[in-house]
């Protein structure tokens, strides 16, 4: 059987979902029986050939990004948006409270570590965006692979579908379908908070490994978010963030983890309103109803 | 999905400022439009009708008087049960209110109106093609009655029915019968005491508090407790006839889901016409005033029984189970519902790890559907896809001439404050968008979101008072979210100022419309996005 052809590119992203995919180890081997990786950031090819499915690491935040997102459209049938930047915008997409002429001064001038900075300006940089966008905005995308990173086994499983001529399936439910923690107190049918004070992670003397940590007193993004992560961070002790983006009846995520504790969390507002954005949105920001600050350029985010 | 669309003239009061006959041009390119001249006259219930019989319709919409029409007049719900027997599903039949809130709301400005009329019955369609059909249980009535408090009115209302072979649970947490204060009334019937006293049907559970009331109309269950015990009666009606005292009425509304007043007395559908009727089926009403006339209780106690009577004398009843319901693909368990639930009607099904509704205790109030974080669940009646849509339709796209106010109007009190500013003639400013919703509680933060998306300036929720919302911890909920939704507006650079939160009557006050008329005014005076 010929092998499928591949090839995968990263636009704004940090490179971890292509670490993720070589995180298979040995299985990369089983991968690459039936996949031909024609061209790759890690083999550092970056002329894109016809290939069956293209990958695409990151979200869309400057004119080369769409441009590189384009070709690859064009030369692949099949197009799947690998990990959470290029499905959702991610954690890049929190520039989008903030207008553009904000982020680069921020980086360029106004960081603490700079003395006399100066906004690079050259028309061999590409143009930076005014705001992030998830793949999706500029290109039909196929399938959609979230997580940040994705698990490996999760990345091989999509491609060992597509090679297969299958439909990848994503599981639809939300983390606590896969967590394992007890919530005896959230299945009491009372109106009662389920905690007295909503404390950080680390404000917790002893985190309890088997017990609900909104039960605990510290919030987690786990209820509104997609479950398929196996709950790597909540073995490891540790809430969820909200990685894998909302689930799929769901409009979006930030709105949702509000509905769901403001009655079941006391003065679960506090913790939400500190950082609202970076509880609720801290992933989804681009996706989200209203993904952009719509005052830019002045307001308290000014 | 073929829609039968009505027009109503409503006499000519529509007709005055809403051009009906174009709306019906209008839409008689997609559906079949009809226009009758009023849809509570024979003439024009026989029209509908004679149309449904001979198409098969899979929805009727129909524009003109307001949904509240239907239900809290009397007999008013005859052309809707009409059309349920020709065929049509409840949740397949909805109201296009052109009437009290249109043309009785904007007389003087026909054009806009008839394009506002428009919306509004876009928007009705929209919600019958998203609406699941509701399933009809079938109850044989149980022929017992529940008197929920020992006082006089209840003795009379109690021989009545012992005359009817009913049995009779009388319950009272004192341990005695009460008596009209005026010694002359209490002796003139001190007989009926004795009747129901002496009648082998009569049971008296004095000293009983009532813990627990579910199941259908035609078939509750009373879960009471004595000092001989805890108990369970099953009764096919309910009876609640101590209702002067505040904290009583206080303790049993979560357990009959009956609305009260803001003065904190349980509410009939219509004080004049409806009096012993409350919005639950097989739950009625009788008024406890000691200080009143013998001859008005004995007048209202023999009303009542009546309607008793009528109502468990059927041999089944249909009751509607309006009940949100679970995408089982998508629910993970968390138990969002379960806390958020007022009603005891969620819970987390062990095994199968997903959440299970008690249709004999789901009120359809909507509160879980909004606290889902996974979009697990949802209400038959108003789904989320249609209220999601209905938004982008109120919109009417991003470039307005002027800016458009969007109000959700809880159906305990907002949607009816917006009724009566139309009926009494108080205007409002015509981009004030109204979209009736359940509850306060239903209102979702997304829905939020999608308002200020489409282009709405300012947002006005108008629920019921703190103390009186009809589903108890909705505008709880409202509140609990509402703080941190503001604090989601304001991350977008949305000023929080142009979401309000209001009530709906108080007292004499239309407190709904003055909150949407002056947030209009402000922000045509510069405030806003």
């Amino acid at each position: 059987m010929a092998k499928t052809t591949a090839a995968s590119v990263w636009l704004q992203g940090c490179s971890g979902c292509h670490i993720s995919l070589l995180d298979l180890n040995e299985e990369l081997l089983d991968l690459l029986e039936v996949v031909d990786l024609k061209a790759s950031p890690i083999q550092d090819i970056k002329e894109i050939p016809e290939v069956t499915v293209g990958i695409i690491e990151g979200c869309v935040s400057n004119s080369h990004n769409i441009e590189v997102l384009k070709s690859i459209r064009e030369k692949s049938k099949i197009l799947v948006a690998l990990g959470t930047c290029a499905c959702f915008g991610g954690i890049a997409g929190i520039r989008n409270l903030y207008s553009k002429a904000e982020v680069l001064n921020c980086a360029y001038q106004d960081s603490p570590s700079t003395a006399e900075g100066k906004v690079p300006a050259s028309n061999s940089i590409p143009a930076f965006l005014e705001d992030v966008n998830p793949i999706h905005n500029y290109v039909a995308v196929d399938y959609y692979i979230p997580g940040c990173p994705p698990l490996p086994s999760m990345i091989k499983e999509v491609l060992m579908a597509l090679v297969n001529g299958a439909e990848p399936v994503m599981p639809k439910k939300s983390l606590c379908d896969e967590c394992g923690r007890s919530h005896a107190e959230m299945l009491a049918p009372k109106r009662e908070f389920i905690t007295d004070s909503v404390v950080s992670v680390m404000e917790l003397e002893n985190i309890d490994p088997d017990k609900c940590f909104l039960e605990q007193g510290v919030l987690c993004m786990g209820p509104a978010t997609r479950e398929g992560c196996h709950a790597r961070c909540l073995k490891g002790n540790m809430p969820c963030r909200g990685c894998m983006g909302p689930t799929p009846g769901a409009l979006e995520q930030g709105a949702k983890i509000v509905n769901a504790l403001a009655s079941v969390l006391p003065a679960g507002g506090l913790m939400f309103m500190e950082d609202i954005v970076g509880t609720g949105y801290r992933y989804s920001l681009p996706v989200s109803i209203v993904p952009t600050n719509i005052k830019k350029g002045g307001g308290r985010n000014g | 999905m073929k829609i039968g669309l009505f027009f109503s003239r409503s006499g000519g009061i529509t007709d005055k400022v809403v051009d009906i006959d174009y709306l019906a041009r209008h839409f008689s390119q997609e559906h079949d439009a009809i226009v009758v001249d009023d849809f509570f006259k024979p003439e024009g219930i026989k029209t509908i009708l004679d149309q449904v019989r001979t198409n098969p319709y899979d929805a009727v919409v129909l524009a003109g008087d307001s949904p509240m029409n239907y239900s809290n007049r009397k007999s008013a719900d005859f052309v809707v049960n009409q059309l349920e027997a020709a065929g049509i599903n409840i949740n397949k039949i909805n109201f296009a209110n052109i009437k009290e809130q249109v043309a009785l709301a904007h007389p003087g400005q026909p054009q806009k109106a008839t394009e506002k009329a428009r919306i509004l019955v876009e928007v009705a369609i929209e919600k019958v093609r998203n609406s699941r059909p509701v399933k009809t249980r079938k109850i044989a009535p149980h022929p017992a009655v529940a008197l929920i408090g020992a006082t006089p009115g209840a003795m009379l209302a109690a021989q009545r029915l012992l005359e009817r072979d009913f049995k009779v649970y009388i319950i009272d947490t004192a341990d005695n019968l009460r008596e009209f204060r005026n010694k002359g009334y209490q002796d003139e019937i001190a007989s009926v005491y004795t009747y129901v006293k002496m009648n082998p049907f009569t049971s008296f559970m004095p000293g009983t508090q009532i813990d627990d009331i579910y199941g259908y109309p035609g078939r509750f269950t009373l879960h009471v407790s004595s000092k001989n015990g805890p108990e369970d009666i099953t009764v096919g009606s309910i009876i609640l006839a101590n209702t002067a005292d505040p904290e009583v009425t206080q303790y049993l509304r979560p357990l009959v889901h009956v609305d009260i007043n803001d003065a904190g007395f349980f509410k009939p559908v219509n004080p004049d016409t409806l009096q012993v009727f409350t919005n639950e089926k097989g739950i009625f009403l009788l008024p406890d005033d000691e200080e009143k006339e013998i001859s008005y209780i004995v007048a209202l106690s023999d009303s009542v029984a009546f309607a008793v009577t009528s109502f468990l004398e059927k041999r089944e009843i249909s009751y509607r189970i309006q009940v949100s319901e679970i995408n089982e693909d998508l629910c993970s368990g968390c138990g969002a519902c379960v806390k958020t639930c007022m009603f005891k009607a969620s819970s987390i099904d062990p095994l199968k790890n997903i959440s299970v509704i008690d249709e004999q205790r789901c009120k359809g109030c909507g509160n879980c559907v909004t606290s889902c974080p996974t979009g697990a669940r949802d209400l038959l009646t108003y789904p989320q896809k249609y209220l999601t849509k209905a938004i982008e339709l109120l919109a009417g796209g991003m470039e307005q001439a002027e800016p458009r106010i969007l109000a959700f109007l809880c159906e305990g009190c907002g949607y009816q404050a917006l009724d009566l500013a139309g009926v009494t003639g108080i205007e409002y400013d015509i981009n004030v968008m109204p979209l009736g919703i359940r509850c306060g509680g239903n209102i979702d933060t997304q829905l939020i979101l999608e308002a200020y998306h489409h282009g709405f300036k300012g947002i006005v929720i108008c629920k019921c008072g703190d103390t009186d919302c009809r589903n108890i911890v909705g505008n709880t909920d409202l509140d609990r979210r509402a703080n941190l939704f503001r604090e989601i507006l304001r991350s977008r650079g949305i000023d929080s100022e142009n979401l309000r939160i209001v009530e709906g009557i108080r007292g004499k006050e239309n407190i709904c419309v003055q909150s949407v008329q002056a947030l209009c005014e402000e922000i045509k005076n510069g405030g806003g996005n």
